[in-house]
């Protein structure tokens, strides 16, 4: 090669390498190339109620002051899916909505959302791959997730000291003498109300005790190698400790997760699972509470809850496609990524904005980016929504003692025959 | 002549199109759909759908959760029949009588039904709130009592939704009787009086037999909202514990448009349905029977 191809080559090879780091540059001065003079009406179906969206919705019309954002709310989770699925079946879709867990299977396979693959955001290495393999399907991408929760056992340091418990119980029996310590103590050690199967004690124990043996667990479950039954008791009958030697009591299923938190938050109990969002409420009730979050000990590991949140998706129908990939674009923008941390709280995992974590929670969220972290609805990728309930109630029944752990497992295969046969 | 006539009756048949086209809109199409639904597999995502001819039908009568909550629904829509009847003659009979503060009496027990049952539901938690902080377990505290898990379990949450029920509606249904209560003419008691019958007598002879029609109306009422329940139970228990305390309007939504199973999903409605159906008639055939006994 002479001595001016070799320039030449050099100079391309620069040019090349200047050109890819183009995007990044432009996405981190927030999207600067972005059609701001864009116009018309966007409709969106929030999982974030008016509160918790202002943030970004203000962000957002600051940024395009054309676009007027017709807003409507839906609570999660079973309202959420209700109502998204009746528009989108009837056409009535809004041109952007959320992809859960909860859903993702009945959106894809309806061909409901558009496959952001190829957007800028997608390509250049700000979203991470986990966000693929969650919301996506055969190589395509069907929705923007920017950040995740993280959760676990929320306990009180002080009730803790006050009982003689030194550290955070490391394994699943230090747990049980920590709960031991705090009855002793008068204390009520735990409350739960099993209507959450994302934080639950037997998510985490899941994890640990075996799908930290078995990655594939779930999927040898769906071919019929294994059963919910024999992997699911051991987790149950470890949480189910907890009910029988009385230090959580049934009385809880009558209770409301508010009321628990609020017990929490003023000191009636030491202990209760929950995820990150329900950090401003504590703030908010209790702002001096001296409390931390730990992963729930199996026998040798330690999970925590998380998950990544819901993603944006664009409806494949929409007749605003050019309205609603601004809006993506910006969801994914160093300030839209700011804003959404403002507004929904959760921790951001795309690239561009890095949120200061509150000390409480931020082993948590260290653990779900480490992986050490267990939610079956990510592994329950066919009739998702179907497992998620059967799951919840057989722990409630579970709870009231009205069925075993064994039971409430085989509840699960039994679902999963009844549903796959339709 | 005959011209004449048949046009004079369109001019009357016009003003049932607005009721016609609203009832097939909201009613008829509806129905006809998920009857047509229920003998297919369609899952509410894909547009297509086959016919799986009685295979749903056969999956509801296997279904363990679509079972419980059909005896739950008819547990429920029993107990509060019987109960808010029981109660609401009484205190029609009560609110009937001449005070001064007959307005206040009336509003006072007239109110919990004009407000949501959904709302009333929330309240109801909290007051039956198992934590030490719920207004009835505080109230208990004081005697040293509880707390106790008052829907916590199966049966403590079926007895709390049938009280609440009977003590969100007893007023509404006072008011119907009130109604036919006023309508009764007062020299049917002075005649009584005059025989020498007491107020038992009164009451027996005169004033039921007259509250007849009411009951009939009340019963039909009381059987249909009972039978599609859903909004305070969801409210007070969300169906718990577990599926302990699911009605059939909560297991059809939930299969249906939660787990997208849309055909087991109205093949119970279809069920159920026919069991209204039939319910309601034989109800109103022999509440007519007994109205035309007693009058």
């Amino acid at each position: 090669m002479s001595m001016k191809k070799k320039t030449l080559a050099a100079t391309l090879a620069a040019l090349m390498a200047m050109s890819a780091m183009a995007v990044p540059v432009a996405a981190e001065e927030g999207g600067s190339e972005a059609n701001t003079d864009l116009s018309g009406t966007l409709t969106i179906l929030s999982w974030y109620n008016e509160t918790n969206a202002a943030p970004v919705l203000e962000a957002f019309n600051e940024k395009y002051p054309n676009i007027t954002v017709d807003f409507q709310y839906s609570p999660p989770v079973q309202d959420y899916v209700e109502k998204l699925s009746t528009m989108l079946y009837s056409g009535a879709g809004p041109d952007i909505f959320y992809m859960a867990l909860e859903n993702r299977e009945d959106l894809i396979k309806g061909e409901y959302c558009l496959d952001l693959s190829d957007e800028p955001y997608m390509q250049d290495g700000r979203v991470p791959e986990s966000v693929t393999t969650t919301y996506g399907k055969d190589g395509k991408t069907y929705a923007l997730a920017v950040d995740c929760w993280a959760g676990g056992i929320f306990y009180n340091k002080d009730l803790f000291a006050q009982a003689g418990i030194e550290g955070e119980p490391s394994t699943w029996d230090e747990l049980l003498d920590a709960c031991q310590k705090l009855q002793d103590a008068g204390i009520t050690p735990v409350m739960d109300n099993c209507q959450d199967a994302a934080a639950s004690f037997t998510s985490p124990l899941y994890g640990s005790e075996v799908v930290a043996e078995n990655p594939t667990v779930v999927q040898d479950i769906y071919d019929g190698k294994t059963t919910f039954k024999d992997t699911w008791t051991e987790p149950m009958t470890m949480w189910k400790q907890l009910v029988d030697n009385g230090y959580l009591s049934p009385d809880m299923l009558g209770s409301t997760t508010e009321e628990i938190v609020t017990a929490f938050a003023t000191g009636q109990t030491a202990m209760m699972i929950t995820g990150s969002w329900q950090l401003s409420t504590i703030d908010s009730i209790n702002p001096e509470l001296n409390y931390g979050v730990m992963a729930v000990p199996g026998t040798s590991d330690a999970y925590y809850c998380g998950a990544l949140n819901v993603g944006l998706c664009i409806n494949s129908a929409s007749e605003n496609v050019e309205l609603a990939k601004a809006f993506l674009d910006f969801a994914a923008s160093p300030e839209g990524l700011e804003a959404q941390f403002e507004g929904y709280g959760g921790f951001t995992v795309v690239d561009g904005y890095t949120p200061e974590l509150p000390e409480e929670i931020a082993n948590a969220v260290e653990g779900v980016k480490t992986g050490k972290y267990y939610i079956p609805m990510a592994d329950w990728q066919s009739y998702t929504e179907s497992l998620r309930l059967t799951y919840v109630q057989s722990l409630q029944d579970c709870m009231a003692g009205t069925i075993t752990p064994e039971e409430a497992a085989a509840r699960l295969d039994e679902k999963l025959a009844e549903v796959s046969a339709e | 002549m005959k011209k004449r006539k048949l046009k004079q009756t369109l001019q009357y048949e016009i003003f049932l199109i607005p009721a016609f086209i609203a009832f097939t809109t909201f009613t008829i199409i509806p129905l006809i759909k998920t009857i047509m639904y229920s003998v297919t597999d369609f899952d509410g995502v894909r547009h297509e759908m086959n016919f799986v001819g009685l295979k749903n039908f056969i999956t509801v009568f296997q279904d363990e959760v679509m079972r419980h909550s059909l005896f739950n629904t008819i547990f429920y829509t029993f107990c509060t029949m019987v109960l808010i009847n029981l109660l609401a003659i009484p205190l029609a009979v009560f609110l009937d009588k001449k005070t001064k503060i007959k307005s206040l009496e009336r509003a006072v027990f007239f109110f919990p039904s004009i407000v949501s049952a959904l709302l009333l539901g929330y309240v109801w938690g909290y007051i039956l709130s198992p934590m030490q902080t719920g207004a009835l377990n505080s109230l208990l505290s004081i005697f040293d009592v509880g707390p106790f898990g008052f829907t916590a379990t199966e049966w403590g949450a079926k007895i709390s939704i049938i009280l609440v029920a009977v003590w969100t509606s007893t007023g509404w249904y006072a008011t119907i009787y009130l109604a036919y209560l006023q309508a009764i003419p007062s020299e049917y008691y002075e005649a009584a009086a005059i025989d020498g019958a007491s107020k038992w007598q009164q009451f027996k002879s005169v004033t039921l037999p007259m509250l007849a029609p009411g009951l009939t109306v009340n019963t039909l009422l009381l059987l249909t909202n009972g039978l599609k329940v859903y909004d305070l139970p969801y409210a007070l228990t969300k169906g718990g514990p577990g599926y302990s305390n699911y009605t059939v309007t909560q297991v059809i939504i939930q299969r249906g448009l939660s787990e997208k199973q849309y055909g087991p999903s109205t093949a119970l409605a279809t069920i159920f349905i026919i069991i209204v159906a039939v319910i309601a008639t034989v109800q109103y055939m022999t509440m007519r029977k007994r109205e035309e006994d007693l009058s």
